[in-house]
């Protein structure tokens, strides 16, 4: 067996004198054999389940030898069982002080701080419970009983919550629910001193029990108790008689709603229907009002458009007649322009455009003293104009001018010439019925010319050929 | 029958486990071979 030198603090054989400082170390080999035993012992109450038998004989081993590591590495195991996880890891944390080296204890340190969230809710069921024994010390059960239960619900093992649970619904009359609770502490803890009184107060009254005092009450085996099945109700209430007087208040009810619903609420709906359509009535009165008066006005207004318009048209006109006097006029000045220059056919044709019944009064007699003095020379060139052309045998265009010669000097013997050349020129184009019509016009309108006898003449020649 | 305030002395607070580290400081880690040390240095210092 290795001990530890309380002198030198060395790991040393177990003998008399100590191998390194030489000091009597024999007395410390009991201690050490002591500790071993009650860790032993508490072992064997863990294996048990008997949890609580367990803790003293492992504080016995610790007490007997601190350096006990196995001791106090199952004693924070323990702890943690119970949900004491405060009391497992200061166990842990002096064991790691203690033995660095292959220590359990340090895995078990590493567990629980690779689950902070974890850790961090059993700090909170370990506050929980705190807070509510406080409560408890002040008489306040139902706030204790509400933190109670959040602590169990984050830390199911956290026994010693549980019993104060228990206590709390036994302090409630309430055995009821805390059965089940002291069954599951006695499920993880076979030996809990409290669930076993709890349970044993629960189950059986003081009075039976002190009748009972030569007889060994034995708490019961964990696993013949089953706790869905052993709980059971406290009273059954009979509801079959009163069952009818229900239906039959029912029934009056259904009744009363009836009438209810056909004396107050339908009239009162009728009424708020009734009084919709007659405000919708009215707002559709007052659109259609306004929808006459709006149509009104829109066809006043289009009236008075219509008016505009009109007279804007007449405007328009008056103007545009206007501007045709004007234009008119200004051809005025310039066929005089054309005059004073000497060219006397442009200024006939420009007074040929003008529309006589645009001009003002006084214009259209200027226009028929222009007329008066310009058609007779300009008829006259035309005419030589043609007879230059014809001659040199450019029919069209001689055409043109004698064309032009009769628009400017009808009546005359310049004129009677330029048609009887003109028929010369169908006549030359074989067009003889053209032909013959100008001749036809020279013997009717122009006898005293001398192109008279010639028109005759042609006429008889071509009537006789056409006989032919 | 269960005596509520009897029992409920019989619950005592749990070490939180912020606590743990300032429990621990102020604990001195002993155990019966340091009592009897401490014991057999007093002895000595007597004698």
């Amino acid at each position: 067996m290795q001990v530890k030198c309380p002198y030198c603090n060395h790991e040393v054989e177990a003998l008399q004198y100590c191998e390194i400082c030489e000091k009597k170390i024999d007395w410390i080999i009991g201690f050490y054999e002591k500790s071993q035993y009650y860790y032993n012992k508490g072992y064997g109450h863990a294996a048990q389940r008997e949890l609580s038998l367990a803790i003293p004989n492992l504080e016995k081993a610790i007490y007997y030898n601190k350096y006990n590591i196995q001791a106090k590495n199952l004693l924070g195991l323990i702890y943690f069982e119970i949900g004491q996880v405060s009391l497992a890891l200061k166990s842990w944390i002096l064991s790691e002080a203690l033995c660095k080296e292959d220590n359990l204890a340090s895995t078990y340190i590493e567990k629980l701080q690779n689950h902070p969230k974890q850790l961090e809710s059993y700090k909170d069921s370990i506050v929980l419970y705190n807070r509510a024994l406080h409560y408890m010390q002040k008489k306040n059960d139902d706030m204790a009983i509400i933190r109670l239960k959040k602590a169990i619900h984050i830390n199911p093992n956290f026994l010693e919550a549980r019993n104060l649970l228990a206590l709390c619904y036994i302090y409630q009359k309430q055995n009821h629910k805390a059965l089940p609770h002291l069954h599951y502490v006695l499920r993880k803890d076979g030996s809990n001193t409290k669930a076993l009184h709890f349970l044993k107060e629960i189950e059986m009254p003081q009075e039976e029990i002190e009748e009972m005092s030569d007889v060994i009450i034995e708490a019961p085996h964990i696993n013949d108790l089953d706790i869905m099945t052993d709980i059971k109700p406290q009273k059954v209430i009979n509801r079959g008689g009163i069952f009818g007087h229900y239906v039959l208040y029912f029934l009056f009810g259904a009744l009363c709603m009836f009438g209810i619903q056909v004396g107050l609420i339908t009239p009162n709906k009728t009424a708020q229907l009734e009084q919709e359509l007659y405000d919708r009535t009215t707002e559709n009165t007052s659109i259609k009002v306004q929808l006459d008066t709006f149509m009104q006005d829109y066809e006043t207004k289009i009236g008075k458009l219509t008016e505009s318009n009109t007279k804007l048209l007449a405007e328009n006109e008056n103007l545009k007649q206007e501007y045709m006097k004007i234009s008119q006029e200004s051809k005025l000045w310039e066929v005089r322009m054309l005059r004073d220059k000497g060219d006397m056919k442009g200024a006939a044709e420009v007074l040929n455009n003008i529309s006589v019944s645009d001009l003002k009064e006084d214009k259209k007699t200027l226009y028929e003293e222009l007329k008066a003095s310009i058609y007779p020379k300009a008829g006259e060139a035309f005419y030589n104009e043609g007879y230059k052309l014809y001659k040199a045998e450019q029919y069209i265009d001689a055409m043109i001018q004698f064309e032009k010669t009769l628009i400017f000097i009808p009546k005359t013997k310049n004129g009677g010439n330029a048609l009887y050349y003109m028929g010369q020129i169908e006549e030359n184009n074989k067009n003889i019925s053209k032909a013959l019509q100008y001749y036809q016009i020279v013997l009717k309108d122009y006898t005293e010319t001398l192109v008279y006898k010639k028109a005759q003449e042609r006429v008889k020649e071509l009537e006789t050929q056409g006989s032919q | 029958m269960i005596k509520f305030e009897k029992e409920l002395e019989k619950f005592k607070p749990v070490l939180e486990v912020n606590s743990i580290e300032d429990h621990i400081s102020n604990e001195e880690i002993k155990d019966i071979i340091d009592l009897i040390k401490m014991n057999q240095q007093v002895n000595e210092q007597g004698n």
